[in-house]
């Protein structure tokens, strides 16, 4: 199970073809699975540092930010010590009790010391740190070209051209009026509701929630490009082993279908830009296939899902603060 | 290219006219005859677009018609020709592309001047020129005249939207200059010449491209489809069989 995982990221052809043609993604891969490992063995501060530098490299991982916050859970994670690791079911006893414990304590004074508790601070601060002095030296060294490229053209870019997103057509009918601010609020709204439910969902299996809301961000997203599918392929691995999808024909019909909602639009693409026919409203109903296409992959990993060890809820009269 | 830009913002034609009459051919060329200009006279016999889609060539030939005396006056074989390309408002030339051209060869120099924003569409860029410079050498004198190819990589933009579904973009003749080291001239000093177009020379009819534009009757459709889809795709995460399982 083991090296079909990594067969799954090593061989996969997006990944040699993306991480040979010139951007970096593998990198920004590398620093996530690097986190993903501290935070298991319990490495709180290096994961911040990591964490600070990867959100400043590549601004995506910030997704990550609220999933991390909520796992480093005062009755889970102790400072500087290797969180425990057990199976759903023999925690759920655990978790009954610690959430009892919780309720039973008065004040709202309480509630936010459970909240913003020492783990969680020290992450924010040290993350939060490092990416304010890496952005600085960067504006020090380039300034407001270097601001306006890496961060602030962000808030305000608009990708007409055609991608496997289904907002690009909207954005190309809309060119040559500018979306005003309710509109560009909205278009913004189903992917934050959709990273919202998946972290109150999700949070307690960070690997899984990692990967469902990286899948989930990539598709809702307003422009996509083959090379943001490497994001959740170098997750896969770590799924994969929790999965009941049997390759046949489960597994197999997810590929089939992903890869075939792609090469539909492709083939519109391919159209368009190589023949200079007129399929804009073709390419973007293949657009919407595509998403369909998502959605379905995610709805078939979440139910087949077996969840992953997660860290144990200490009882209250082992925790410490 | 460089000193129009530096001076105009945009590439109007009366600005330009302007800018070649007043500046480009004002500055004084020694030992240039009076007449030598009108000696020497330019026909493009071939401009056209080749390949479909959205990533075209521009293949133009152009043919220089000289007088003997002008032949001997200026030394041909290491005259420059410079080609001024003012693309239309829709298509670009990658000036990543051209650079790798230069590189290899194809062109002595190449440069892209105005809005080089590759991803912009049409309504929101401003129109590009792009100069090229190339050696004549040898090969490409046949007696009294001199005969160049040229062939330009383009790309088009997203047009403004068209009820047709396609919008029609059209080029007009390359501007056409001979930059010549002189007799008597210094080294370095090579002198601008503006070839009288040859009225009698064959001449091409006019290129058109037509590219691919979104119709505005779509826009309501979309909207509204992408913004129900999204609901539904939404939706389908809070489904109650996926609670059941937690």
């Amino acid at each position: 199970m083991c090296l079909y995982s990594v067969m799954v990221w090593l061989l996969n052809p997006f990944t040699f073809t993306i991480g040979t043609r010139g951007n970096c993604e593998p990198i920004v891969c590398a620093m996530i699975l690097w986190i993903i490992i501290c935070l298991i063995n319990g490495n709180v501060v290096q994961a911040a540092i990591w964490y600070g530098l990867v959100v400043h490299f590549r601004i995506y991982p910030i997704i990550y930010a609220l999933p991390i916050i909520l796992v480093l859970d005062p009755h889970s994670f102790q400072s500087g010590q290797k969180p425990c690791l057990v199976n759903w079911k023999s925690s759920k006893d655990n978790t009954s009790y610690s959430r009892k414990g919780v309720s039973e304590v008065d004040g709202v004074w309480t509630a936010l010391k459970t909240i913003f508790t020492r783990g969680r601070i020290m992450f924010a601060m040290v993350s939060g740190s490092v990416f304010i002095l890496c952005t600085g030296l960067f504006f020090f060294l380039y300034r407001w070209e270097f601001l306006n490229e890496a961060l602030l053209y962000h808030l305000t870019r608009t990708d007409p051209r055609h991608n496997f997103s289904i907002y690009f057509y909207h954005i190309y009918l809309h060119v040559e009026h500018e979306f005003s601010v309710v509109e560009k609020l909205i278009s913004f709204l189903p992917q934050l509701i959709v990273q919202l439910v998946l972290i109150f969902r999700f949070a307690q299996d960070l690997l899984f929630c990692l990967f469902l809301q990286t899948v989930a961000f990539v598709a809702f997203n307003k422009v996509i490009t083959a090379q943001y599918f490497v994001w959740f392929f170098c997750l896969l691995p770590l799924i994969l082993p929790w999965s009941k999808m049997k390759l046949k024909w489960e597994g197999l019909s997810c590929v089939v279908l992903w890869m075939g909602a792609q090469t539909h639009w492709l083939l519109w693409g391919y159209l368009l830009e190589f023949k200079g026919k007129n399929v804009f409203l073709q390419l973007w109903l293949a657009g919407l296939v595509f998403l369909a296409a998502n959605t379905f992959l995610l709805i078939m990993f979440i139910r087949h899902h077996r969840y992953s060890a997660r860290i144990q809820t200490v009882s209250a009269s082992n925790f410490r603060e | 290219m460089k000193s129009y830009f530096e001076k105009y913002d945009s590439l109007l034609e009366t600005n330009f006219q302007n800018f070649t009459a007043n500046e480009l051919l004002s500055s004084p060329c020694k030992l240039l005859p009076d007449n030598l200009n009108h000696l020497l006279r330019v026909s493009v016999p071939w401009h056209n677009l080749r390949g479909e889609g959205s990533h075209r060539h521009i293949s133009s030939t152009i043919r220089f018609h000289m007088q003997p005396y002008s032949m001997s006056q200026l030394h041909i074989p290491f005259c420059k020709v410079i080609i001024t390309e003012r693309l239309p408002s829709g298509v670009f030339a990658d000036p990543f592309e051209l650079q790798h051209l230069r590189e290899r060869g194809v062109f002595t120099d190449i440069a892209v001047f105005g809005d080089t924003n590759l991803e912009l569409p049409s309504v929101l860029s401003n129109q590009l020129a792009v100069e090229i410079h190339m050696r004549v050498g040898c090969t490409s004198l046949l007696g009294h005249k001199l005969e160049i190819s040229v062939d330009l990589p383009l790309h088009a933009r997203y047009p403004p939207l068209d009820d047709s579904g396609y919008s029609k973009v059209k080029f007009g003749e390359p501007d056409l200059f001979l930059s010549c080291s002189m007799e008597g001239n210094g080294e370095n000093e090579s002198c601008l010449l503006l070839p009288t177009n040859d009225m009698a020379g064959p001449r091409t009819a006019d290129v058109v491209w037509r590219i691919p534009s979104g119709t505005r009757a779509h826009t309501g459709i979309v909207s509204a489809v992408n913004y129900f889809s999204c609901c539904l795709y939404i939706y389908s995460f809070n489904c109650p069989s996926i609670h059941l399982l937690f």
